[in-house]
């Protein structure tokens, strides 16, 4: 299916209501409890909160990962919540990008290989996706690194692969987990600050869950979760 | 394409269970080669013995006489079939017979006989009788009718026969007559299929003709073909021949018509093969499953992050497939290079039985393989779609990863 769509507002996400509930042994456990916010494009948004304040559970739901108990998560004005199985594969590949905590790229296949798979998958050409994972390789200052594996890489070198493979494919958001949770303060600094640099030289919308107080300092909004519940969006 | 590399680099990545796998996958290969390597070789050795002991690969016969012999369905043109058989390619070597029974005796005792006309030396260049004879010598070809007789070891320890001994024959000739006539034993014959020794008494072709009253006919043509594997289809084409050369009236069976028991015998001990051939399928398919099924668990996180990216499920499917496919290659070339050699050496040395086995009243002392293209392609088949069947269970389970539980176990 071609997933590709035509913005109808500046939002490029939005929830009504989400809730998303648990089940612990007999206890219903309620992860999020009616959750709206709304992310327009070019945004750099950190959602923030204590341990088990349902910040993950939200950015699952949010990239279609997860589906809620019930509420509506919309991405370019379409009902994620609803699509099948492919649907939600392809609308994936076409429109989020992912960083995750622990980097997750696949072991056997070279740095730019990681880089292109979301393109090949995507069905993009290879003169295209050539040009593309050159170009990321210069933003994210690993060109001479294109060849190895990631077993070969520092954790911040892994970590630009990850953001390179998320933003390559150009998705209309990226939604980033805990990306620094496992750097150091130098690597975690340098990747914030290219992360913004994609962001405002780019366009590129960002949305992190983040403990990270440099992130939050860096984000132009700070969404706070308490207990499943949005406590301050500034 | 990616998922071609990625199938292929994921097969190096637990080089020691990769190893592991292709071990067993090889190992299944080379005793599933082997296995029907000895098989084929053993029965083609038992065949080939017992054909051409006496049977050969294809008798011609008056239309009738197979099912019910008579002295009456001879066949009468030798030279008309000699010169259809020349033309018949594959056929090394033919021989008439003429059959019929008679009393012999030697002083007070008395047996029923069986009387098997042969041309001496025709016979002994399309069947193995003359290296039969336990005692004496076997039959001299000569332009004189001789009253020589080789006889059965049977026939002779009913009578109490010895070389040079004379014994009385008393039949029927075609012509009415009671037909008798005392011979001389040049010869004792010890066959290695039972019924071969037993009351059988062998005489020259003419020599029969001229006691039962059979003028130049007979009633068998044995033929021994180059491959008795070509024994139906041979005898197909000179059936066909034979009409369309207005030789009427006459049947070509291939031996294992000729031979029935002998060759159900030989189908069954076949089938009993099949029984240990689907045990090294077993090993096979459960050490694939076991490295597969450790593979998806260990690369739970794996998929869920491809998943997460977008990859579609079938994708992932075809990916463990793939790899699974990949190792079952390897397994098949190398175990190609290792069973041709072992089977190469097992058909030129042979394995000796500790003791002797009985296959269709033959007995065996060494199995000798056999090299032919079904001994690699069968375990090749077999190895890559046991390979590719076990993989598909894990292969649907990876198929059904949620991302975000999968990511989890990271």
């Amino acid at each position: 299916m071609n997933t590709e769509v035509i913005l109808k507002s500046s939002d490029i996400l939005r929830t009504e209501n989400v809730i998303k509930t648990y089940i612990s042994g007999e206890i219903e456990v309620a992860a999020l409890n009616k959750i709206n916010i709304s992310i327009k494009k070019g945004e750099f948004t950190a959602i923030a909160g204590p341990s088990g304040s349902g910040k993950s559970t939200l950015l699952n739901l949010l990239s279609g990962l997860d589906k809620p108990t019930s509420g509506i998560v919309y991405i370019n004005e379409l009902p994620i919540s609803n699509m099948s199985g492919n649907e939600l594969s392809d609308f994936r590949r076409d429109h989020i990008g992912f960083i995750f905590q622990s980097y997750n790229l696949i072991p056997v296949l070279t740095v730019k290989e990681n880089i292109e798979y979301i393109m090949l998958i995507q069905g993009i050409p290879e003169e295209e996706r050539h040009h593309r994972v050159n170009d990321i390789l210069k933003d994210v200052g690993l060109v001479e690194m294109g060849n190895r594996r990631p077993a070969q890489l520092s954790g911040g070198q892994q970590q630009r692969v990850a953001i390179a493979r998320a933003v390559v494919s150009r998705p209309d958001i990226i939604l980033a987990d805990e990306p620094t949770a496992n750097l150091d303060s130098v690597t975690a600094n340098n990747l914030i600050d290219m992360m913004k640099s994609l962001n405002e030289t780019k366009g590129i919308t960002f949305l992190f869950s983040t403990h990270d107080k440099r992130i939050m300092d860096h984000s132009k909004r700070l969404i706070i979760l308490k207990d499943g519940i949005i406590d301050s969006d500034n | 394409m990616l998922i071609l590399k990625i199938a292929f680099r994921n097969i190096f990545r637990q080089r020691r269970r990769s190893a592991f796998t292709i071990l067993t996958m090889v190992g299944g290969f080379v005793l599933f080669s082997l296995a029907l390597s000895i098989s084929e070789g053993t029965y083609a050795t038992v065949i080939e013995k017992f054909t051409k002991s006496y049977t050969g690969h294809l008798q011609i016969h008056k239309k009738g006489y197979f099912d019910k012999p008579s002295l009456y369905k001879s066949l009468t043109d030798y030279d008309s079939l000699n010169e259809q058989l020349k033309k018949i390619p594959g056929a090394k070597s033919w021989t008439p017979r003429a059959y019929s029974a008679a009393l012999a005796s030697k002083d007070k005792k008395t047996a029923i006989s069986r009387i098997i006309g042969i041309s001496p030396e025709q016979e002994s260049r399309t069947t193995s009788i003359k290296n039969k004879i336990k005692e004496g010598r076997y039959l001299k070809e000569s332009s004189t009718i001789s009253n020589d007789v080789i006889v059965g070891a049977g026939l002779a320890e009913t009578l109490k026969l010895k070389l040079g001994d004379d014994i009385v024959l008393v039949g029927q000739g075609a012509d009415g007559s009671i037909s008798n006539d005392i011979f001389k034993v040049v010869g004792i014959l010890k066959g290695d299929v039972y019924s071969m020794d037993r009351n059988y008494c062998y005489m020259d072709l003419k020599m029969a003709q001229k006691f039962l009253s059979l003028d130049n006919s007979f009633h068998e043509l044995t033929i021994v073909l180059a491959d008795y594997k070509k024994a139906d289809e041979t005898a197909i084409l000179l059936n066909q021949n034979l009409v369309n050369a207005n030789i009427s009236e006459l049947e070509v069976l291939p031996w294992p018509v000729v031979e029935k028991q002998f060759y159900n015998t030989m189908v069954f001990e076949k089938r009993g093969m099949r029984i240990c051939l689907i045990v090294i399928v077993i090993i096979v398919a459960i050490g694939v499953l076991n490295t597969v099924l450790m593979t998806i668990l260990e690369r739970t996180t794996e998929y869920g992050v491809l998943r997460a990216l977008g990859t579609r499920p079938i994708m992932l499917f075809w990916m463990i497939l793939l790899e699974s496919a990949g190792l079952a290659i390897i397994s098949i070339i190398i175990g190609f290079i290792l069973s041709f050699t072992i089977n190469y050496w097992v058909s030129i040395h042979g394995i000796d039985y500790p003791t002797p086995i009985d296959i269709g009243g033959f007995s065996i002392t060494t199995m000798y393989g056999l090299i032919y293209p079904g001994a690699f392609i069968v375990p090749a088949i077999v190895t890559f779609f046991t390979a590719l069947i076990v993989s598909i269970f894990p292969a649907v389970r990876a198929m059904k990863i949620i991302p975000v539980e999968a990511m989890r176990m990271n």
